[in-house]
């Protein structure tokens, strides 16, 4: 089927099969799941300015499903999630003129696949090491998986940082952080989601457990709820530019919705360090799609 | 402290395969009717006005999110399973 809006000739069904699996992905690890349709997307001769409008449109449709999912098991810090909010939206119009001025110059392709590759792995390394550390401190002193962080250290650190104002967030444990901390994480994840297309929920996610020291599970949660919010601005900038086909995100949706659904229950069955080690799988996985069309131009054609 | 399922795997297998059959045949049905008749409206949009074609997008993305959902609760209902939540 050709998808007149991006001029694309892609399978739907393929696009609906991908979706759900990225929304099973996506429930399990509060993540919007982008970090691995953009790559196959591109993979499959997408343009990467359509890539990421398209990734962000639908996961903007997915999240929904998936924060409510959370909520209802009470996996959702809503506080924590607005305030991230407020730093997010300008990192997601940032991101989305980086893909403009990069659309001029013709180079885009380029240019964001090098920033997957790189952002993925580094993701995928840090969160395996840590999670495999967390899960030696289990079984050798005994500790409560809830306490177990492999590198406690990071959050005192992150504690340490005594620039007010202070906030608390008592739905997560969290008793004092510093604002700008959280508006930091925000605007971060903001960037990469408005240049890469994806939810951010890859990089949030661990910031929120490691620098912020939030439960997994809330982390989980809060993420999906904040990605709903920043995604939907995501699309409305990039289809403002141009950047979006929405009939390829609708049919991408419909897979992921049920998808998401499966996941988010499905994170009762696991520990927090579990969660972090499998995690650290998806981004390694979406790095190497990106690479493989990057260095051999070779395309899924279905 | 481990987090422990507290359900039926078969209850849960079982109400995976009906959402999954359920979903196939609406999903073939959307395909063939909705986005058919959403595809050239959309396209005149897009060539013609971003802007709204960009409110366009989000509020579709969205409805579909929202009544995605409450189809899949109310398939439960009528179908008397469950939800594992």
């Amino acid at each position: 089927m050709e998808f007149a809006i991006s001029g694309v000739v892609i399978n739907p069904v393929l696009l609906a099969s991908i979706g759900f699996l990225v929304g099973i992905l996506g429930g399990f690890f509060g993540v919007g799941g982008g970090f691995l349709v953009g790559p196959f997307m591109f993979w499959a001769g997408i343009p990467m300015n359509f890539v990421v409008g398209t990734d962000l449109a639908h996961m903007t449709g997915k999240s929904i499903v998936a924060a409510r999912r959370h909520r209802s098991l009470g996996q959702v810090d809503t506080k924590l999630g607005l305030l991230m909010v407020i730093g997010t939206i300008p990192g997601v119009e940032i991101g989305a003129r980086i893909i403009e001025a990069l659309k001029q110059s013709d180079s885009v392709d380029v240019v964001i696949g090098i920033i997957y590759v790189v952002l993925l792995l580094i993701i995928s390394s840090f969160t395996a090491y840590e999670s495999l550390r967390a899960l030696r401190m289990i079984r050798t002193d005994s500790l409560d998986v809830k306490d177990a962080l492999g590198f406690h250290g990071i959050v005192q650190r992150a504690y340490g940082v005594q620039l007010p104002p202070m906030v608390s967030f008592p739905a997560s444990g969290i008793q004092s952080v510093s604002v700008w901390l959280v508006l930091g994480v925000g605007l971060i994840t903001g960037i990469l989601a408005g240049t890469l297309g994806v939810g951010g929920g890859f990089v949030r996610m661990p910031l929120m457990v490691y620098v912020l020291g939030i439960p997994t599970h809330v982390a989980v949660g809060t993420d999906l709820f904040e990605i709903m919010i920043s995604a939907g601005f995501g699309t409305l900038t990039h289809a403002i530019k141009g950047n979006v086909d929405i009939l390829m995100a609708l049919i991408m949706h419909t897979g992921a919705a049920l998808g998401a659904q499966i996941g988010a229950v499905s994170t009762r069955f696991f520990v927090g360090p579990k969660i972090r080690l499998l995690f650290s799988i998806l981004p390694f996985l979406g790095a190497v799609l990106v690479l493989v069309r990057l260095i051999t131009g070779s395309m899924i054609h279905f | 402290m481990n987090h422990k399922p507290q359900f039926s795997l078969p209850v849960l297998v079982r109400n995976l395969i009906v959402e999954l059959v359920v979903y196939a045949v609406m999903v073939v049905v959307y395909f063939l009717v909705v986005l058919k008749y959403l595809e050239s409206p959309l396209k005149q949009l897009f060539v013609g006005n971003l802007p709204v074609y960009a409110l366009a997008s989000v509020g579709l993305i969205v409805i579909q999110g929202v009544m995605l959902d409450y189809f899949v609760s109310f398939l439960f209902k009528r179908l008397g399973l469950p939800r594992f939540e």
